[in-house]
Protein backbone atom coordinates (compact mmCIF):
# COMPACT_ATOMS: atom_id res chain seq x y z
CA UNK A 1 0.00 0.00 0.00
CA UNK A 2 2.89 2.27 0.89
CA UNK A 3 4.15 1.32 -2.67
CA UNK A 4 1.11 2.51 -4.12
CA UNK A 5 0.98 5.99 -2.69
CA UNK A 6 4.42 6.51 -3.11
CA UNK A 7 4.08 6.33 -6.75
CA UNK A 8 0.61 8.24 -6.77
CA UNK A 9 2.84 10.94 -4.90
CA UNK A 10 5.43 10.56 -7.63
CA UNK A 11 2.87 11.33 -10.87
CA UNK A 12 2.04 13.94 -8.32
CA UNK A 13 5.31 15.38 -8.14
CA UNK A 14 6.68 15.14 -11.29
CA UNK A 15 3.88 16.73 -12.74
CA UNK A 16 4.39 19.81 -10.63
CA UNK A 17 8.14 19.65 -10.58
CA UNK A 18 9.29 23.19 -10.98
CA UNK A 19 12.37 24.45 -9.37
CA UNK A 20 13.53 28.49 -9.66
CA UNK A 21 16.46 29.53 -11.81
CA UNK A 22 19.87 30.29 -10.22
CA UNK A 23 20.36 33.83 -9.44
CA UNK A 24 22.90 35.71 -12.21
CA UNK A 25 24.51 36.81 -8.77
CA UNK A 26 25.63 33.67 -7.90
CA UNK A 27 27.10 32.16 -11.11
CA UNK A 28 29.23 35.07 -11.48
CA UNK A 29 32.51 34.56 -10.14
CA UNK A 30 32.58 37.36 -8.35
CA UNK A 31 35.95 36.70 -6.19
CA UNK A 32 37.97 36.49 -9.23
CA UNK A 33 36.73 38.93 -11.20
CA UNK A 34 38.75 41.82 -11.74
CA UNK A 35 37.70 45.26 -10.37
CA UNK A 36 36.55 47.38 -13.40
CA UNK A 37 39.10 50.03 -13.07
CA UNK A 38 41.63 48.33 -14.27
CA UNK A 39 40.18 47.68 -18.03
CA UNK A 40 41.43 44.56 -18.76
CA UNK A 41 39.37 43.85 -21.61
CA UNK A 42 40.07 47.31 -22.96
CA UNK A 43 43.43 46.54 -23.92
CA UNK A 44 42.71 43.76 -26.49
CA UNK A 45 45.49 41.42 -25.55
CA UNK A 46 45.23 37.94 -26.45
CA UNK A 47 46.18 34.58 -24.31
CA UNK A 48 49.40 33.74 -24.72
CA UNK A 49 49.25 30.70 -22.08
CA UNK A 50 48.01 29.58 -18.86
CA UNK A 51 49.22 28.00 -16.15
CA UNK A 52 49.31 26.32 -12.78
CA UNK A 53 51.32 26.25 -9.79
CA UNK A 54 50.12 22.89 -7.73
CA UNK A 55 52.22 23.76 -4.69
CA UNK A 56 50.70 26.96 -4.48
CA UNK A 57 47.52 26.36 -5.98
CA UNK A 58 47.27 29.50 -7.92
CA UNK A 59 46.07 29.65 -11.83
CA UNK A 60 47.46 32.15 -14.27
CA UNK A 61 46.82 33.62 -17.33
CA UNK A 62 49.61 35.47 -19.62
CA UNK A 63 48.08 37.46 -22.25
CA UNK A 64 49.94 40.00 -25.25
CA UNK A 65 49.55 42.56 -27.22
CA UNK A 66 49.36 42.23 -31.12
CA UNK A 67 53.43 42.23 -30.87
CA UNK A 68 53.80 39.72 -28.87
CA UNK A 69 51.72 37.43 -30.79
CA UNK A 70 53.25 38.70 -34.49
CA UNK A 71 57.07 37.09 -33.27
CA UNK A 72 55.28 34.18 -31.19
CA UNK A 73 57.76 30.85 -31.53
CA UNK A 74 60.92 33.19 -32.79
CA UNK A 75 63.58 34.10 -30.32
CA UNK A 76 61.82 37.07 -27.49
CA UNK A 77 64.08 35.78 -24.21
CA UNK A 78 65.04 39.58 -24.12
CA UNK A 79 62.07 41.05 -25.61
CA UNK A 80 61.21 43.14 -27.92
CA UNK A 81 60.27 47.02 -27.82
CA UNK A 82 56.62 47.25 -28.44
CA UNK A 83 55.56 44.61 -26.45
CA UNK A 84 53.22 44.35 -23.68
CA UNK A 85 52.35 41.82 -21.44
CA UNK A 86 49.40 41.41 -18.56
CA UNK A 87 49.83 38.53 -16.20
CA UNK A 88 46.60 37.57 -14.03
CA UNK A 89 47.38 35.29 -10.89
CA UNK A 90 44.52 33.74 -9.11
CA UNK A 91 44.24 31.29 -6.02
CA UNK A 92 42.46 27.71 -7.07
CA UNK A 93 39.08 27.48 -5.51
CA UNK A 94 37.66 24.04 -6.08
CA UNK A 95 35.00 24.45 -8.75
CA UNK A 96 31.03 23.83 -7.42
CA UNK A 97 29.22 22.29 -10.57
CA UNK A 98 32.18 19.46 -11.25
CA UNK A 99 34.06 17.32 -8.72
CA UNK A 100 37.36 17.02 -10.51
CA UNK A 101 38.23 20.85 -11.39
CA UNK A 102 39.69 23.85 -9.71
CA UNK A 103 38.64 27.16 -11.23
CA UNK A 104 39.81 30.88 -10.41
CA UNK A 105 39.05 31.94 -6.27
CA UNK A 106 40.82 35.25 -5.09
CA UNK A 107 41.94 37.22 -7.22
CA UNK A 108 45.61 37.67 -6.36
CA UNK A 109 47.76 39.63 -8.64
CA UNK A 110 48.15 41.25 -11.80
CA UNK A 111 51.69 42.46 -13.29
CA UNK A 112 51.79 44.35 -16.64
CA UNK A 113 55.22 44.57 -18.78
CA UNK A 114 56.20 46.89 -21.86
CA UNK A 115 59.52 46.45 -23.23
CA UNK A 116 60.33 49.36 -25.32
CA UNK A 117 63.91 50.72 -27.29
CA UNK A 118 65.17 53.77 -26.12
CA UNK A 119 68.99 54.72 -27.97
CA UNK A 120 69.57 51.16 -28.22
CA UNK A 121 68.93 49.87 -24.97
CA UNK A 122 65.67 47.58 -23.69
CA UNK A 123 63.60 49.17 -21.35
CA UNK A 124 61.19 47.22 -19.22
CA UNK A 125 58.40 48.96 -17.74
CA UNK A 126 57.04 46.21 -15.00
CA UNK A 127 54.17 46.86 -12.66
CA UNK A 128 52.68 44.67 -10.00
CA UNK A 129 49.00 44.98 -8.88
CA UNK A 130 47.47 43.33 -5.84
CA UNK A 131 44.53 41.96 -4.11
CA UNK A 132 41.04 41.98 -4.78
CA UNK A 133 41.21 45.44 -5.56
CA UNK A 134 44.67 44.97 -8.02
CA UNK A 135 46.57 48.27 -5.84
CA UNK A 136 49.16 49.10 -7.32
CA UNK A 137 52.68 47.97 -5.63
CA UNK A 138 55.15 50.60 -5.05
CA UNK A 139 58.07 47.91 -3.97
CA UNK A 140 59.95 47.22 -6.90
CA UNK A 141 61.89 44.13 -5.21
CA UNK A 142 62.38 41.34 -7.69
CA UNK A 143 61.29 42.97 -10.36
CA UNK A 144 63.90 41.92 -12.51
CA UNK A 145 62.76 37.97 -11.92
CA UNK A 146 59.08 38.89 -12.67
CA UNK A 147 60.34 40.41 -15.89
CA UNK A 148 62.76 37.24 -17.22
CA UNK A 149 59.45 34.83 -15.71
CA UNK A 150 57.24 36.70 -17.90
CA UNK A 151 59.42 36.68 -21.23
CA UNK A 152 60.68 33.02 -20.55
CA UNK A 153 56.63 31.73 -20.96
CA UNK A 154 56.13 29.76 -23.98
CA UNK A 155 52.87 30.25 -25.97
CA UNK A 156 50.11 27.00 -25.66
CA UNK A 157 49.48 25.64 -28.98
CA UNK A 158 46.77 26.89 -30.87
CA UNK A 159 45.20 25.62 -33.69
CA UNK B 1 -25.61 8.09 -11.95
CA UNK B 2 -24.63 4.61 -10.08
CA UNK B 3 -25.15 2.92 -12.91
CA UNK B 4 -22.48 4.99 -15.15
CA UNK B 5 -19.85 4.91 -12.70
CA UNK B 6 -20.43 1.58 -12.46
CA UNK B 7 -19.37 1.57 -16.27
CA UNK B 8 -16.72 3.50 -16.04
CA UNK B 9 -14.86 1.65 -12.89
CA UNK B 10 -15.33 -1.27 -15.06
CA UNK B 11 -14.49 -0.45 -18.10
CA UNK B 12 -11.02 1.14 -16.28
CA UNK B 13 -10.28 -2.02 -15.09
CA UNK B 14 -10.80 -4.06 -18.00
CA UNK B 15 -8.71 -1.32 -19.91
CA UNK B 16 -5.62 -1.42 -17.25
CA UNK B 17 -6.27 -5.47 -17.54
CA UNK B 18 -5.41 -5.25 -21.04
CA UNK B 19 -2.77 -3.25 -20.68
CA UNK B 20 -0.47 -5.62 -18.85
CA UNK B 21 -0.20 -7.53 -22.06
CA UNK B 22 1.55 -4.55 -23.48
CA UNK B 23 5.07 -5.44 -22.53
CA UNK B 24 7.91 -3.38 -24.69
CA UNK B 25 11.40 -5.50 -24.19
CA UNK B 26 13.86 -4.60 -21.89
CA UNK B 27 15.80 -7.55 -22.61
CA UNK B 28 18.35 -9.87 -20.66
CA UNK B 29 21.65 -9.00 -22.46
CA UNK B 30 24.99 -10.81 -21.58
CA UNK B 31 27.62 -9.30 -19.08
CA UNK B 32 30.25 -8.99 -21.18
CA UNK B 33 33.12 -6.88 -18.82
CA UNK B 34 31.49 -6.05 -15.70
CA UNK B 35 32.86 -2.57 -14.06
CA UNK B 36 36.02 -3.56 -11.55
CA UNK B 37 36.26 -1.57 -8.65
CA UNK B 38 37.00 -2.04 -4.69
CA UNK B 39 34.36 -3.98 -3.08
CA UNK B 40 32.99 -1.23 -1.05
CA UNK B 41 32.76 1.19 -4.01
CA UNK B 42 31.17 -1.66 -6.58
CA UNK B 43 28.05 -2.22 -3.30
CA UNK B 44 27.20 1.26 -3.71
CA UNK B 45 27.40 1.50 -7.62
CA UNK B 46 25.14 -1.74 -8.05
CA UNK B 47 22.43 -0.90 -5.35
CA UNK B 48 21.99 2.61 -6.76
CA UNK B 49 22.93 2.79 -10.54
CA UNK B 50 23.38 -1.03 -11.75
CA UNK B 51 19.02 -1.38 -12.73
CA UNK B 52 19.21 1.09 -15.26
CA UNK B 53 22.90 1.48 -16.02
CA UNK B 54 23.63 -2.53 -16.58
CA UNK B 55 22.30 -5.98 -17.88
CA UNK B 56 21.69 -7.15 -14.74
CA UNK B 57 18.54 -5.28 -14.11
CA UNK B 58 16.40 -6.64 -11.08
CA UNK B 59 13.06 -5.06 -11.27
CA UNK B 60 10.76 -5.37 -8.13
CA UNK B 61 7.05 -6.45 -8.92
CA UNK B 62 5.41 -3.04 -8.77
CA UNK B 63 7.57 -2.07 -11.30
CA UNK B 64 6.26 -4.55 -13.19
CA UNK B 65 2.81 -3.12 -13.73
CA UNK B 66 1.67 -1.26 -16.62
CA UNK B 67 1.29 2.41 -16.77
CA UNK B 68 4.33 1.86 -14.67
CA UNK B 69 6.44 -0.74 -16.55
CA UNK B 70 6.31 1.78 -18.86
CA UNK B 71 8.08 4.10 -17.83
CA UNK B 72 10.67 1.47 -16.22
CA UNK B 73 11.66 0.21 -19.37
CA UNK B 74 12.41 3.52 -20.76
CA UNK B 75 14.58 4.21 -17.90
CA UNK B 76 16.47 1.43 -18.68
CA UNK B 77 16.79 1.67 -22.34
CA UNK B 78 18.08 4.91 -22.12
CA UNK B 79 20.09 4.65 -18.43
CA UNK B 80 21.99 1.38 -20.52
CA UNK B 81 22.99 3.81 -23.72
CA UNK B 82 24.36 6.64 -21.63
CA UNK B 83 26.60 3.88 -19.42
CA UNK B 84 26.09 0.52 -18.79
CA UNK B 85 28.52 -1.29 -16.26
CA UNK B 86 27.81 -3.95 -17.74
CA UNK B 87 30.01 -3.79 -20.96
CA UNK B 88 32.86 -1.84 -19.58
CA UNK B 89 35.41 -4.09 -21.66
CA UNK B 90 34.06 -1.97 -24.26
CA UNK B 91 35.27 0.88 -23.26
CA UNK B 92 38.67 2.72 -23.42
CA UNK B 93 40.60 2.97 -19.73
CA UNK B 94 40.46 6.67 -20.86
CA UNK B 95 36.53 6.77 -21.35
CA UNK B 96 36.14 4.63 -18.13
CA UNK B 97 37.88 6.80 -16.32
CA UNK B 98 35.64 9.76 -17.40
CA UNK B 99 32.55 7.92 -17.20
CA UNK B 100 32.85 7.58 -13.39
CA UNK B 101 33.59 11.07 -13.15
CA UNK B 102 30.53 12.21 -14.84
CA UNK B 103 28.61 9.35 -12.90
CA UNK B 104 29.79 10.55 -9.64
CA UNK B 105 28.87 14.10 -10.76
CA UNK B 106 25.87 13.69 -12.03
CA UNK B 107 24.77 12.23 -8.14
CA UNK B 108 26.75 15.31 -6.51
CA UNK B 109 24.90 17.47 -8.32
CA UNK B 110 21.41 15.61 -7.81
CA UNK B 111 20.78 14.83 -11.85
CA UNK B 112 21.40 10.60 -10.77
CA UNK B 113 19.15 8.88 -9.71
CA UNK B 114 16.46 10.33 -11.26
CA UNK B 115 14.32 11.67 -8.37
CA UNK B 116 11.03 10.23 -9.57
CA UNK B 117 12.87 6.81 -9.50
CA UNK B 118 14.73 7.06 -6.28
CA UNK B 119 11.75 8.25 -4.33
CA UNK B 120 10.07 4.67 -5.13
CA UNK B 121 13.43 2.62 -4.92
CA UNK B 122 14.65 4.07 -2.22
CA UNK B 123 17.44 1.35 -1.96
CA UNK B 124 18.48 3.69 -5.11
CA UNK B 125 19.24 6.78 -3.04
CA UNK B 126 23.22 7.62 -2.55
CA UNK B 127 23.36 8.88 1.02
CA UNK B 128 26.35 11.65 1.63
CA UNK B 129 28.57 9.14 3.18
CA UNK B 130 28.40 7.01 -0.29
CA UNK B 131 28.67 9.94 -2.12
CA UNK B 132 32.38 10.25 0.14
CA UNK B 133 33.13 7.09 -0.24
CA UNK B 134 32.64 7.68 -4.43
CA UNK B 135 34.36 10.71 -4.21
CA UNK B 136 37.82 9.42 -2.47
CA UNK B 137 37.86 6.41 -4.09
CA UNK B 138 38.02 8.67 -7.75
CA UNK B 139 40.90 11.17 -5.66
CA UNK B 140 42.92 7.79 -5.07
CA UNK B 141 42.79 7.23 -8.93
CA UNK B 142 44.50 10.84 -9.95
CA UNK B 143 48.27 10.47 -10.22
CA UNK B 144 50.41 13.10 -11.89
CA UNK B 145 53.56 12.72 -12.97
CA UNK B 146 56.25 14.93 -13.05
CA UNK B 147 58.14 15.30 -16.35
CA UNK B 148 55.81 12.66 -18.41
CA UNK B 149 57.75 12.17 -21.15
CA UNK B 150 54.97 10.68 -23.51
CA UNK B 151 52.94 14.02 -22.70
CA UNK B 152 56.35 15.94 -23.31
CA UNK B 153 56.72 14.41 -26.63
CA UNK B 154 53.05 14.79 -27.64
CA UNK B 155 53.36 18.46 -27.51
CA UNK B 156 56.70 18.69 -29.15
CA UNK B 157 55.50 16.62 -31.97
CA UNK B 158 52.64 19.19 -32.16
CA UNK B 159 54.93 22.01 -32.03
CA UNK B 160 56.93 20.21 -35.11
CA UNK B 161 53.48 19.81 -37.31
CA UNK B 162 52.45 22.91 -36.61
CA UNK B 163 54.75 24.59 -39.23
CA UNK B 164 53.53 22.65 -42.24
CA UNK B 165 50.29 22.83 -41.18
CA UNK B 166 48.38 25.20 -43.57
CA UNK B 167 44.43 24.19 -43.41
CA UNK B 168 42.32 25.47 -45.87
CA UNK B 169 38.43 25.00 -45.58
CA UNK B 170 37.21 25.61 -41.98
CA UNK B 171 35.71 22.04 -40.41
CA UNK B 172 32.22 21.49 -39.58
CA UNK B 173 30.62 19.19 -37.09
CA UNK B 174 28.04 16.88 -37.31
CA UNK B 175 25.09 19.31 -36.47
CA UNK B 176 26.18 22.04 -39.23
CA UNK B 177 28.34 24.21 -36.65
CA UNK B 178 31.40 25.72 -39.05
CA UNK B 179 34.72 26.00 -36.18
CA UNK B 180 35.12 29.45 -35.30
CA UNK B 181 39.07 30.49 -35.24
CA UNK B 182 37.84 33.92 -34.13
CA UNK B 183 37.33 33.01 -30.35
CA UNK B 184 41.27 33.31 -29.84
CA UNK B 185 40.41 37.06 -30.16
CA UNK B 186 37.42 36.82 -27.09
CA UNK B 187 37.71 37.47 -23.55
CA UNK B 188 38.46 34.64 -21.37
CA UNK B 189 36.01 33.99 -18.81
CA UNK B 190 37.55 31.48 -16.79
CA UNK B 191 40.14 28.51 -16.42
CA UNK B 192 39.64 25.08 -15.33
CA UNK B 193 42.27 23.11 -13.90
CA UNK B 194 40.77 19.87 -14.61
CA UNK B 195 42.65 16.82 -12.36
CA UNK B 196 39.92 14.54 -13.17
CA UNK B 197 41.16 13.87 -16.78
CA UNK B 198 44.83 15.33 -16.59
CA UNK B 199 43.63 18.80 -18.55
CA UNK B 200 43.64 22.29 -18.22
CA UNK B 201 41.30 24.51 -20.18
CA UNK B 202 40.58 28.31 -20.79
CA UNK B 203 37.36 29.40 -21.82
CA UNK B 204 36.14 32.36 -23.71
CA UNK B 205 33.50 34.12 -24.35
CA UNK B 206 32.12 36.52 -27.31
CA UNK B 207 30.99 39.99 -26.85
CA UNK B 208 27.55 38.37 -26.44
CA UNK B 209 28.86 36.56 -23.40
CA UNK B 210 31.11 38.93 -21.98
CA UNK B 211 28.28 41.95 -22.35
CA UNK B 212 25.78 39.64 -20.43
CA UNK B 213 28.29 38.55 -17.90
CA UNK B 214 28.92 42.72 -17.29
CA UNK B 215 24.69 42.97 -16.89
CA UNK B 216 24.19 40.03 -14.87
CA UNK B 217 22.14 38.35 -17.86
CA UNK B 218 23.07 35.04 -17.48
CA UNK B 219 20.26 32.73 -16.99
CA UNK B 220 19.18 32.28 -19.52
CA UNK B 221 22.27 33.82 -21.86
CA UNK B 222 21.10 35.52 -24.61
CA UNK B 223 21.31 34.40 -28.05
CA UNK B 224 24.06 34.95 -29.52
CA UNK B 225 26.24 34.40 -26.64
CA UNK B 226 29.38 32.02 -27.78
CA UNK B 227 31.74 30.23 -25.31
CA UNK B 228 34.58 28.15 -26.72
CA UNK B 229 36.52 26.04 -23.79
CA UNK B 230 40.00 25.11 -25.46
CA UNK B 231 42.04 22.07 -23.97
CA UNK B 232 45.44 21.29 -23.62
CA UNK B 233 47.33 18.75 -21.83
CA UNK B 234 48.53 19.17 -18.59
CA UNK B 235 52.47 19.18 -18.17
CA UNK B 236 54.01 19.25 -14.42
CA UNK B 237 57.51 19.70 -13.42
CA UNK B 238 59.67 18.90 -10.37
CA UNK B 239 58.70 22.11 -8.73
CA UNK B 240 54.94 21.82 -9.36
CA UNK B 241 54.43 24.09 -12.12
CA UNK B 242 52.18 23.16 -14.43
CA UNK B 243 52.55 24.22 -18.27
CA UNK B 244 50.30 23.70 -21.34
CA UNK B 245 50.98 20.31 -23.13
CA UNK B 246 49.62 19.00 -26.64
CA UNK B 247 46.62 20.66 -27.97
CA UNK B 248 43.71 18.50 -26.92
CA UNK B 249 40.34 20.07 -28.55
CA UNK B 250 38.30 23.06 -28.52
CA UNK B 251 34.91 23.12 -27.50
CA UNK B 252 31.84 25.69 -28.39
CA UNK B 253 28.48 26.41 -26.93
CA UNK B 254 26.27 28.66 -29.18
CA UNK B 255 23.37 30.24 -27.72
CA UNK B 256 20.31 30.27 -30.20
CA UNK B 257 16.72 29.05 -28.45
CA UNK B 258 15.10 28.90 -31.80
CA UNK B 259 17.76 27.48 -33.60
CA UNK B 260 19.21 24.73 -31.21
CA UNK B 261 15.67 24.23 -29.70
CA UNK B 262 16.01 20.44 -29.61
CA UNK B 263 19.33 20.92 -27.62
CA UNK B 264 18.35 22.82 -24.76
CA UNK B 265 19.08 26.15 -26.53
CA UNK B 266 22.44 25.58 -27.28
CA UNK B 267 24.51 24.56 -30.28
CA UNK B 268 27.54 21.89 -29.00
CA UNK B 269 30.49 21.01 -31.24
CA UNK B 270 33.61 20.13 -30.66
CA UNK B 271 36.73 19.87 -32.65
CA UNK B 272 39.83 17.52 -31.73
CA UNK B 273 43.78 17.73 -32.40
CA UNK B 274 45.69 20.75 -34.01
CA UNK B 275 43.60 18.94 -36.89
CA UNK B 276 40.31 19.93 -35.48
CA UNK B 277 38.87 17.01 -36.34
CA UNK B 278 34.72 17.06 -35.97
CA UNK B 279 33.61 14.92 -32.68
CA UNK B 280 31.54 12.05 -32.88
CA UNK B 281 29.98 9.35 -35.36
CA UNK B 282 26.65 11.26 -36.05
CA UNK B 283 24.92 13.80 -35.42
CA UNK B 284 23.68 11.91 -32.28
CA UNK B 285 26.73 12.97 -30.37
CA UNK B 286 25.16 15.53 -29.12
CA UNK B 287 23.17 13.29 -26.79
CA UNK B 288 26.20 13.27 -25.03
CA UNK B 289 26.56 16.30 -24.91
CA UNK B 290 23.15 17.03 -23.44
CA UNK B 291 23.20 14.11 -20.66
CA UNK B 292 26.18 15.61 -19.18
CA UNK B 293 24.98 19.10 -19.00
CA UNK B 294 21.62 18.25 -17.91
CA UNK B 295 22.67 18.89 -13.91
CA UNK B 296 23.16 22.37 -15.22
CA UNK B 297 19.38 23.06 -16.00
CA UNK B 298 19.23 25.40 -13.12
CA UNK B 299 21.70 27.24 -14.85
CA UNK B 300 21.07 27.52 -18.41
CA UNK B 301 22.92 24.24 -18.57
CA UNK B 302 26.25 26.12 -18.44
CA UNK B 303 28.89 24.69 -16.18
CA UNK B 304 31.57 27.62 -16.24
CA UNK B 305 31.27 30.37 -13.44
CA UNK B 306 32.08 33.40 -15.51
CA UNK B 307 34.74 36.05 -14.15
CA UNK B 308 34.01 39.84 -15.35
CA UNK B 309 37.04 41.42 -16.56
Amino acid sequence: MKRILNISIVLFATLNSCKPLTGADALINQKASLPESFRLSELHQKVITSFINNRKHTTSILYGNKVVHSILGADRANGNSGESFTLVTWQQQDDAHWFGARIPGDLISAETLTVADSNSQTIYHYQKFKGKELTKLADTTGNADRVRFILSKKASIMP
Amino acid sequence: MKKFMLIAASAMIILLISLQFFRPEIGHLSVTGDLQAPANVKAILVRACYDCHSNQTNLRWYDQIQPVYWQVASHVRQGRKGLNFSNWDKLSPMDRKGKLWEAVNQIEQGAMPIKSYAFVHSDARVSKQDLAVLKNYLIGTVHETPNDTAKLRAREKQVQAKADQNQQKLPESLNGITYIPDYKNWQVISTSDRFDNGTMRVIYGNDVAVKAIKEHHINPWPNGAIFAKAAWDKLEDEQGNVTTGAFKQVEFMIKDDIKFRQTNGWGFARFKTPKLKPYGKDVMFTAECISCHKPMKDNDFVFTFPIKN
